[in-house]
């Protein structure tokens, strides 16, 4: 589904991903790790399609296209979804207008008709009760003066509102009490099928307790270093980062 | 050139509504001699800098002509008064002496002399003491007429104490070899409540000078909308003469081609305990320009003021320019005021974030752009002209 083959990024002249190779197949969920700042968020944006990364090198495919000539819009309505580590804040944008926009550009372009009004808020309140996310959150602008948490739940409940085929989510647990975790884990276990796939970015073992994932990989200044199963991460919530650092630290400085 | 305007005023013999008892006669000639002493504006006057005055004003003459006001047709209550100027003129109406001329000062201000020496029409409405009107009441369109010229609306807005209203304008249309120079006057009664919006979506040139008098208790709203005009000065004058006013202006503007908008509001609060608040923001795109500049005085009675003004632009092109200038001027000391201005681009970051959710850019664009306008039109209380404005800002943003 997902194929990223020795892709390279910089910003502003700064590379930041040196040769990152993923594999990701329907039904499959990775993890990756990695300590602060080695490039896993910028993984992320590059994937859907940030411009201020600029390309450098290698490619990445998704469905067997060019994932980077695609515009960010159509990544999305191909079936891609990043939930992301710092959701922006929008004034003036009403949730579930965004919503529903959203929802229907991604059903025009896969030649679905728009769902109407009342369709919609049924969709919505289905999917609510599965986030458990507060209703008053959908009646304010995107984001606008939600607490951390709320903005976390609030990308997983788009998730589950588009169904991508691929999500990938940045630190989506960071910054959710125990009971929104587990909801959250839930909510992305409920929408896991044969079809999808899920790369979970994360510090943390607790939300891999809930999303098992099948292999788990360790960036490290901008490289995959290591991939496993999920017993990877187990080690690094036992030994940290220190023994990856000492390995391939002086493979930078080389 | 001397004496040009009083020749102008002579030939005009009774062309210019005029009445034996009140002394509108006496208020016209004075505004004729300050108008030959001063002249009309040009950019060299602090007032009218970065302004486009000078280059719209060149050879117009003044028209004498009766704009003609075609009146609402919608229903009032019987309670409120509703007539054309002139007609109340022709009646001696006991409000015209008292409030005509009384507000719109011309010391200094050329073209709100030439309203005042030349006015030949405009809208009388008088909404008595204790009376709540529900509908809003529109005011007809100031058209030029044919003859192009600087043309003279003049209106008279009298809210009665402990009345409520909502006044609702669309456009003064000119064409470009015409200027409206219209001026209102507004008394807003003790207790009383006007809520004024307009909405400016027309070609041509217009300078709207607006004098409003609040009395003790009262609250003024004013939301003025404005998407097009080749020309558009607004001046909004509120003067705060009793304790307990509240005052709110906000604005919103969308211009682009070469067009330019200038907002100028002057805010005096006199008395104590008095709130104002302003709001305008906006989008410059291709080599429109804009002005804002908004005068807060606060006098030396008028403790316990809370005054607040911030202006939001963003510009859409590397040719737009925005020119936007806070001035405060404090002579009580315990005040609450604020200002901000910013002059920006659309935040790329929300772009982005509307677009990886599958929405094309063109209309994650607008979206932004109309989510800059709602802090805005959310003011805009009537729910059926707030939906007609939004409609014309999303229309407007669509046609880019
Ligand atoms: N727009 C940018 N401009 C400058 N530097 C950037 C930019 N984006 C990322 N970087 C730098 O690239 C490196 C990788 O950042 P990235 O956000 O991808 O890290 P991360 O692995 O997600 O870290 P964290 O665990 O803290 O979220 C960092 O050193 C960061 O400062
Ligand atoms: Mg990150």
């Amino acid at each position: 589904m997902l194929s990223v083959k020795d892709l390279k990024a910089s910003v502003e002249e700064t590379a930041i991903l040196k040769g990152i190779n993923l594999e990701v197949k329907a039904g499959e969920v990775h993890a990756i790790m990695g300590p602060n700042g080695s490039g896993k968020s910028t993984l992320a944006s590059v994937l859907a399609g940030r411009e201020e990364y600029d390309v450098t090198g290698g490619s990445a495919t998704f469905d067997g296209e060019d994932l980077l000539e695609m515009s960010p819009e159509d990544r999305a309505r191909k079936g891609m979804f990043m939930a992301f580590q710092y959701p922006v804040e929008i004034p003036g944008v009403n949730t579930t207008n965004f919503l529903r926009t959203s929802l229907n550009e991604v059903r025009k372009f896969n030649g679905l008709e728009p769902l109407n009004g009342a369709d919609f808020l049924k969709l919505m309140k289905e999917k609510m009760n599965v986030i458990e996310i507060d209703k008053s959150l959908t009646t304010r602008s995107v984001n606008e003066g939600f607490s951390g948490g709320e903005k976390k739940k609030s990308e997983i409940f788009q998730m589950a509102i588009l169904e991508p085929k691929l999500a990938i989510l940045d630190e989506t647990d960071s910054g959710l009490d125990i009971d929104a975790l587990r909801i959250v884990a839930e909510g992305v276990n409920r929408l896991k099928s044969s079809d999808n796939a899920t790369v979970i970015i994360t510090h943390y073992q607790r939300l891999l307790d809930y999303i098992v994932p099948d292999f788990v990989h360790i960036i490290y200044d901008g490289r995959i270093v290591k991939s496993g199963g999920k017993d990877l991460a187990l080690t690094l919530e036992e030994k940290g980062y220190d023994w990856i650092k000492e390995e391939f630290g002086e493979m930078t400085e080389a | 050139m001397a004496e040009h305007y009083k020749s102008i005023f002579e030939s005009a013999g009774n062309k210019l509504p005029d009445n034996a008892c009140s002394n509108l006669s006496h208020t016209r000639e004075n505004a004729l001699s300050e108008l030959e002493s001063i002249g009309l504006p040009n950019n060299r006057m602090e007032y009218w800098k970065y302004s486009r005055i000078g280059k719209v004003l060149k050879g117009l003459e003044v028209n004498l002509g009766l704009a003609d006001e075609e009146l609402s047709s919608l229903p009032l209550p019987s309670s409120v008064e509703y007539s054309s100027l002139s007609k109340a003129i022709a009646d001696n109406h006991p409000l015209i002496e008292k409030h005509l001329g009384k507000y719109a000062g011309i010391v200094n201000a050329g073209l709100t002399a030439l309203n005042t020496a030349f006015f030949s029409n405009g809208i009388f409405i008088h909404v008595p003491d204790d009376t709540v009107v529900e509908d809003p009441i529109y005011l007809p369109q100031h058209s030029a007429n044919a003859d192009g010229g600087i043309v003279q609306p003049r209106n008279l807005i009298v809210v009665g104490r402990n009345s409520s209203v909502t006044i609702i304008s669309e456009g003064t249309s000119g064409s470009t070899d015409a200027m409206i120079n219209a001026i209102e006057e507004i008394v807003v009664g003790e207790n009383a409540s006007l809520s004024q919006y307009l909405l400016q979506n027309d070609e041509g040139n217009s300078v709207n000078g607006s004098y409003v008098l609040q009395e003790r208790d009262s609250r003024y709203s004013r939301v003025t909308t404005t998407l097009n005009g080749t020309f558009v000065r607004n001046n909004v004058n509120v003067r705060m003469e009793g304790t307990g006013c509240e005052s709110n202006l906000y604005g919103y503007y969308h211009i682009r081609g070469k067009n330019q908008v200038d907002n100028h509001t002057i805010i005096e609060h006199k008395e104590p305990d008095c709130l104002s608040n302003e709001l305008y923001v906006g989008l410059l795109d291709e080599d429109a320009s804009g002005i804002f500049n908004g005068r807060v005085m606060v006098h030396q009675d008028a403790q316990r003021t809370n005054a607040f003004q911030s202006n939001k632009n963003i510009l859409l092109s590397d040719n737009a320019t925005m020119n936007t200038k806070p001035e405060l001027e404090i002579y009580a000391d315990d005040v609450k005021c604020s200002h901000g201005a910013t002059i920006g681009q659309v935040d790329q970051e929300a772009l982005f974030y509307l677009q990886s959710r599958g929405i094309p850019k063109q209309i994650a664009m607008s979206m932004l752009l109309q989510g800059f306008s709602i802090e805005v039109t959310d003011k805009i209380v009537d729910e059926d002209f707030r939906g007609k404005v939004l409609e014309q800002i999303l229309d407007h943003l669509n046609t880019g």
